[in-house]
């Protein structure tokens, strides 16, 4: 029996820095709660981290606090993303799409 | 990957940062903290023992779903050869770390879901063994560590869950929405959570009309934002974090280690919710994972902790030369009789198992042997115990530490003192080792597990036919009425 299990979320950062996750079905949407609802991602507690997030059906824009490089920006998300049982993906064709900048202000 | 390895998953466990708050502090890496390291490293083993071709047959599973090999830990019994190999798992973790597995409480709870979420569907047209069915084969395709969650807070016992002054006491829905649900509320003595990749929740107890808000199973990551863990702490705990390992009665894989479980606002995609408001289900959910939770923690887990405070005694009766004493040997046969007769039960409740509900494939065990397997051995631990103290002495309550032994003034004088028919190093670590089992924490842990003993003594009173046996003695007597 063939089960369709999972969904592939692109998290993307600048121009450059792309990279798909496959998480169990539901995962972007506990994604997009976490972050619109509570200003928080999963398994990171730095208070005041999520300044803004917005969901347009499935797509989530999210910026993040401080003066932060595109690598950084990309280390958060991928802590976030694995602590939402979402692991990195070769390949695959993305449903949803995570793009995610910095407010650029000292920390 | 259907079989993750030991490293696997304690590489997943390296970059899971659940909240959790352990002895005052909070806890940033698991496998940093003493206490918290050592149930990441019993549930490690775990993985370790799948690994191993001779362990197979036990430990690993065919997926009813995809046909791949799987963790017995997430494999729902499908026949009695199942439900057999499922509680001799549960004897041969036992047997190896001398802790929890801590999937077995999922295991169980996987099970009963995959039962009644198909009986609700048939019944109800509700989509949830569809939905449990692609988060199984999720879990299974990427070997899971999965916990399970029942016992809520329950507050003022007297009270119903929407009675409670404190309405966090029970767990419950605080909103619907279109993509899933939030909930609030605690669930308490959770076996392991906090080092699993998923929680599987279940309802605390049978519900009512009216408390459909209550009525709620569904699978949490385990950092999931926010939910808390507070974890046990005791004098064990304390010990833990100030001796190294080596010092310690079972210096790996270490207590049980629970923690209680706050959500606080939680939110649950409807992919991952199995059981929602419908009531009349939430006591076949409880009742199921009960039926095979008795079998597996009663009749088998707790018999392999049972030949471990066997061989440890028999050890410390060697040391001091005292094992061919007849006494002696009477009470090590009486540990055996208590242990084997509690293992006896799982097997048969193993072997009486059927499907249930008919027509669903799952098979659960059965209900009268798995409570006798369960009701036995919570009283027969005390009394392996009571044995395991009176055959070891008052050495396993009076000992020194262990690295005193070392110590240059007073060292020489403790090995006088206890070197006996074995050296003094060798009779503290067997002496440690049941002070571990016998003053520590599995006496309460062995009563409650699996339900208190009171509750299996309900369940004999439901389940034995009490007409029937009056009418074979009155047939024997030749008594018509």
């Amino acid at each position: 029996m063939k089960l369709k299990t999972d969904e592939i979320i692109k998290v993307k950062i600048g121009k450059k820095l792309n990279r798909n996750y496959a998480g169990y079905i539901g995962t972007f949407a506990t994604l997009a709660f976490n972050s619109v609802e509570k200003k928080v991602l999963p398994g990171l507690y730095e208070e005041g981290l999520v300044v803004r997030a917005e969901r347009k059906d499935r797509t989530l824009a999210l910026k993040l606090s401080g003066n932060r490089p595109d690598e950084a920006l990309m280390e958060i998300m991928d802590i976030a993303l694995r602590n939402a049982s979402a692991f990195p993906r070769q390949g695959g064709r993305a449903s949803f799409s995570i793009t995610v900048t910095a407010t650029g202000t000292k920390l | 990957m259907a079989l993750k390895t030991a490293k696997q998953y304690l590489d997943d466990m390296n970059k899971l940062v659940p909240r959790v708050y352990c002895g005052g502090k909070w806890v940033k890496n698991l496998l940093d903290n003493p206490v918290t390291r050592s149930m990441v490293m019993a549930n490690s083993m775990i993985y370790a023992l799948a690994e191993d071709p001779k362990n197979k047959e036990v430990m690993v599973a065919t997926s009813h779903l995809t046909g791949e090999p799987i963790n017995r830990n997430l494999n729902v019994a499908r026949n009695i050869h199942d439900l057999d190999m499922r509680q001799e798992m549960a004897l041969l973790t036992s047997q190896t770390v001398g802790t929890c597995n801590y999937r077995c409480v999922g295991c169980d709870a996987l099970n009963s879901l995959a039962a009644t979420t198909w009986e609700m569907d048939q019944a109800l047209g509700t989509k949830y063994n569809e939905n449990f069915n692609k988060w199984l084969a999720y879990a299974q395709a990427n070997d899971l560590a999965v916990s399970g969650a029942i016992t809520d807070a329950k507050g003022d016992r007297k009270k119903r869950p929407s009675q409670q002054d404190e309405p966090d006491t029970f767990l419950r829905m605080v909103e619907k929405r279109s993509d899933g649900i939030v909930v609030r509320g605690i669930k308490v003595s959770q076996s392991g959570a906090i080092g699993s990749h998923e929680t599987l929740v279940l309802p605390g107890g049978a519900l009512r009309e009216g408390e459909e808000a209550f009525a709620l199973a569904f699978a949490v990551q385990n950092s999931a934002p926010g939910l808390t863990y507070i974890t046990q702490y005791n004098a064990y705990s304390a010990e833990r974090e100030m001796y190294p390992e080596e010092e310690l009665g079972n210096p790996i894989y270490g207590q049980r280690e629970t923690s209680t479980m706050y959500f606080d606002n939680v939110f649950i995609p409807w992919e991952r919710v199995f059981h929602c408001g419908e009531t009349k289900y939430s006591g076949r959910i409880v009742t199921r994972f009960a039926k095979a939770h008795r079998m597996n923690c009663g009749g088998a887990c707790k018999v392999g902790f049972a030949d471990l405070i066997i061989g440890g005694t028999l050890l410390a009766a060697e040391s001091i030369g005292v094992e061919k004493v007849a006494h002696i040997q009477e009470k090590i046969v009486d540990m055996i009789r208590f242990s084997e007769t509690s293992h006896a039960c799982a097997i048969a409740a193993a072997m009486r198992g059927r499907e249930e509900p008919k027509g669903s494939g799952v098979f659960l065990p059965d209900d009268l042997f798995g409570n006798a397997a369960k009701l036995n051995i919570a009283h027969g631990f005390w009394e392996i115990m009571k044995n395991a103290g009176d055959i070891g002495g008052g050495l396993v309550v009076t000992m020194p530490r262990q690295q005193d032994l070392k110590d240059p003034d007073v060292g020489p004088m403790l090995k006088k003192a206890f070197a006996a028919a074995a050296p003094a190093e060798k009779r503290l670590k067997i002496a440690k080792f049941l002070q571990h089992w016998t003053a520590g924490l599995h006496g309460p842990g062995t009563w409650h597990g699996a339900g208190a003993p009171q509750t299996q003594r309900f369940m004999f009173t439901v389940l034995t036919d009490f007409d029937a046996k009056k009418n074979m003695a009155k047939k024997i007597m030749g008594l018509k009425d």
